[in-house]
């Protein structure tokens, strides 16, 4: 029973059934499922590990805390949901192993106790995606030659970093080191995310990856770079509560959200509009990490459901269009909301959600993120005003596109399955728009427990 | 069997400065030089150079281990760009150009060899101002100059060049800039192991990608041209 009830299966699980999965991957639909199947169960065995066991591997201690199991919980069930459609829809043969191969080292991320052994890994889950970025039909590599050189430099920025946060308790009174170590873990986790100025691997990814692999990397992974990023702050209280570096990281947010709005205003084509929506986004993650704890932590962990649930949604609706694998115009998706229903919904709900229209968890997870704002900050909320109207008429004129005269082209019929995930994700989308007390409250009182 | 400070005795010519002078070479020619072949060479030995460096603050045997990644990496990114190379070798009569050999294309800005030259001489301009205002803290000078010496040229390849194998030996100096400063922070055996395995998945990734252009251009032309 000890042995059955250990962390280390969440870690092991995934990465034994990833040789499995690779042997099939000509049969990529069993593939997928098997994924799948094993992503749920070790959402099961997630829910079901006590919290008060620990383990040593490698030397470090491994344990799964109150806040790592939520976490693990939602990125699991994200990921058998991924899989579930890539069963249905193909995102490249590489995408079900190597899915299970970073979700075993997320595992490990989120459980392992030493910094520098959670950072190592961490890089080396974010390095393997590169193989799942590059489609065989697409002729460039650029996107992913550049997300590798972004996640590559972050890496040596939050190492050091890391080594500074533990010379700071050994020699307290050396004042220029919280600044230093702050400034590099703001350029580090802002390569990480693709903000500006690392925002042109963002952009080219989701030029050239199949889109339910850029929803990947902007839900799961860039979700475990966020969590690391509040469970330094939460050790190391003093890292980001300087104000030079608050102020540093909503001048990010607000360039970064700005940058996006204006370029999905002009924007005509779905990939590159997808781009900018999710820098968009990245901005306003951001402009909440400049919020202090309590609100702050809170508002990063809603901006990132919204976040999470919003671009698989896009991803999946962008995956099912035909067209969008060769021409990325809106003018060649005229008819599609009466021909493919379920497809536009999709990457309606979660373009707008993302862009923060209202009556979305958008709106409500910024909403609440702009009252908790410092005061001084406060007069930059015309422009954040002005910049989210723009994402939405950029969003508005997608679905424009979409509405108009019916092309000829004949569609086919998705799965029963697939309307059935579009329309949980969509009804989660709505639900945290009216109700997000519902997951404040728990959140607050898991962050409050660490 | 002589230990590794006997070693260093025997041969005074593997002193830091010899290491240091041969790095500040070594990564020059990386920037100035197109040829895969001759480039590889440069890497494992600026690799051998980064080692010898090392032996005098760290247990030889993780300097051992450390080139042994190294030349693995090597290795790999040899064995892509051959492949690659191979795959997508021009005929003869268009790889030469009025008799001259046509080096510098497909690269993100069209630089020739005095331009390179120039920003190399201004890069020692910086590197030394660096040392001035800025010497990092617990660092021995020579170590010093090779951290930002090659931390600079590193980033200076992966600007100026859109060829994957080209970008990859910008960042693999890079990431050798990056650990020679970490080992004086860091020496668990758990975590140099960690940075050997992400120095493997990253020269990885890059021999995929690498291969992955090769066939595009194969194929039809890559749109990254």
């Amino acid at each position: 029973m000890s042995q059955a009830l250990s962390p280390l299966w969440l870690i092991a699980l995934p990465l034994v059934t990833a040789p499995l999965v690779f042997a099939m991957r000509r049969r990529e639909r069993l593939a997928c499922l098997l994924a799948a199947l094993s992503m749920l169960l070790t959402l099961r065995l997630c829910l079901s590990t006590p919290f008060d066991w620990s383990t040593d591997f490698l030397g470090r201690t491994v344990a799964l805390q109150p806040s790592g199991r939520i976490f693990l919980a939602g990125v699991f069930l994200l990921a058998a949901m991924h899989l579930t459609y890539a069963s249905f829809v193909s995102q490249g043969r590489a995408f079900s192993y190597l899915t299970l191969i970073v979700m075993g080292l997320l595992s490990a991320i989120t459980m392992v106790q030493s910094g520098e052994m959670a950072l190592l890994l961490l890089e080396i889950a974010l390095v393997f995606m590169v193989l799942g970025l590059q489609l065989p039909s697409l002729r460039s590599v650029r996107g992913a030659l550049y997300y590798l050189l972004g996640v590559s430099v972050a890496g040596p920025l939050l190492l050091i970093m890391i080594h500074l946060t533990q010379t700071r308790v050994l020699n307290p009174i050396d004042s220029a080191l919280p600044q230093t170590a702050a400034i590099l873990l703001v350029l580090g986790v802002t390569a990480l995310l693709g903000a500006v100025p690392f925002q042109a691997w963002l952009y080219n990814v989701c030029l050239e990856s199949p889109p339910l692999v850029v929803s990947f990397i902007a839900s799961v992974a860039h979700g475990i770079i966020l969590f690391k990023l509040l469970d330094w702050s939460r050790e190391f209280p003093w890292l980001i509560q300087d104000g030079h570096v608050l102020s540093l990281m909503f001048a990010i947010g607000l360039v970064s959200t700005s940058l996006g709005g204006v370029l999905l205003l002009f924007q005509k084509e779905l990939r590159a509009a997808f781009a900018w929506l999710i820098l968009f986004d990245t901005g306003c993650l951001f402009m909440s990490l400049s919020v202090l704890p309590p609100e702050g932590p809170a508002l990063v962990t809603l901006l990132w459901l919204n976040r999470a649930i919003s671009v698989s949604l896009v991803g999946m609706g962008m995956g099912m269009l035909p067209k969008a694998q060769t021409s990325r115009s809106f003018a060649s998706l005229n008819g599609l909301v009466w021909q493919k229903p379920f497809c536009a919904l999709a990457v309606a709900v979660g373009a707008l959600s993302l862009a923060g229209f209202p009556l979305t968890a958008g709106f409500t997870s910024r909403w609440l993120t702009v009252q908790s704002l410092p005061t001084e900050t406060q007069r930059w909320m015309v422009v954040l005003a002005v910049v989210s109207a723009a994402a939405c008429l950029g969003c508005l004129r997608w679905l424009a596109a979409t509405a108009g005269k019916s092309s000829s082209e004949a569609y086919d019929n998705e799965h029963p399955l697939l309307w059935g995930i579009i329309l949980l994700l969509v009804a989660a989308n709505i639900f945290l728009a009216f109700y997000p007390q519902t997951s404040l409250q728990p959140l607050l009182r898991i962050l409050e427990v660490g | 069997m002589p230990s590794w400070d006997q070693i260093l005795v025997i041969l005074p010519y593997l002193s830091e400065t010899t290491a240091v002078v041969g790095l500040t070479g070594t990564s020059a020619l990386l920037v100035l030089l197109y040829d895969w072949r001759l480039s590889m060479l440069i890497l494992l030995l600026q690799y051998i150079l980064a080692n010898v460096l090392l032996i005098h603050f760290i247990p030889a045997e993780i300097a051992l281990f450390k080139f042994i990644v190294g030349a693995m990496v090597c290795t790999v990114l040899f064995m892509s760009v051959r492949r690659a190379e191979t795959e997508t070798a021009a005929p003869r009569s268009t790889r030469w150009k009025g008799g001259v050999r046509v080096w510098a294309h497909h690269e993100v800005f069209s630089v020739g060899l005095p331009f390179r030259l120039l920003t190399i001489v201004l890069l020692g301009l910086v590197v030394h101002t660096l040392l001035q205002r800025s010497p990092l803290q617990g660092v021995s000078p020579h170590l010093n100059f090779a951290i930002y010496w090659l931390g600079l040229i590193g980033l200076l390849i992966m600007m100026l060049s859109a060829r994957p194998w080209k970008v990859g030996l910008g960042l693999l100096t890079f990431l050798t800039a990056f650990e020679l400063f970490y080992v004086t922070l860091e020496r668990g055996l758990l975590v140099t192991a960690l940075l050997g395995v992400l120095q493997m998945t990253i020269v990885l990734s890059l021999g995929y990608l690498i291969t992955m252009r090769a066939e595009s251009l194969r194929i039809g032309g890559a749109f990254d041209e």
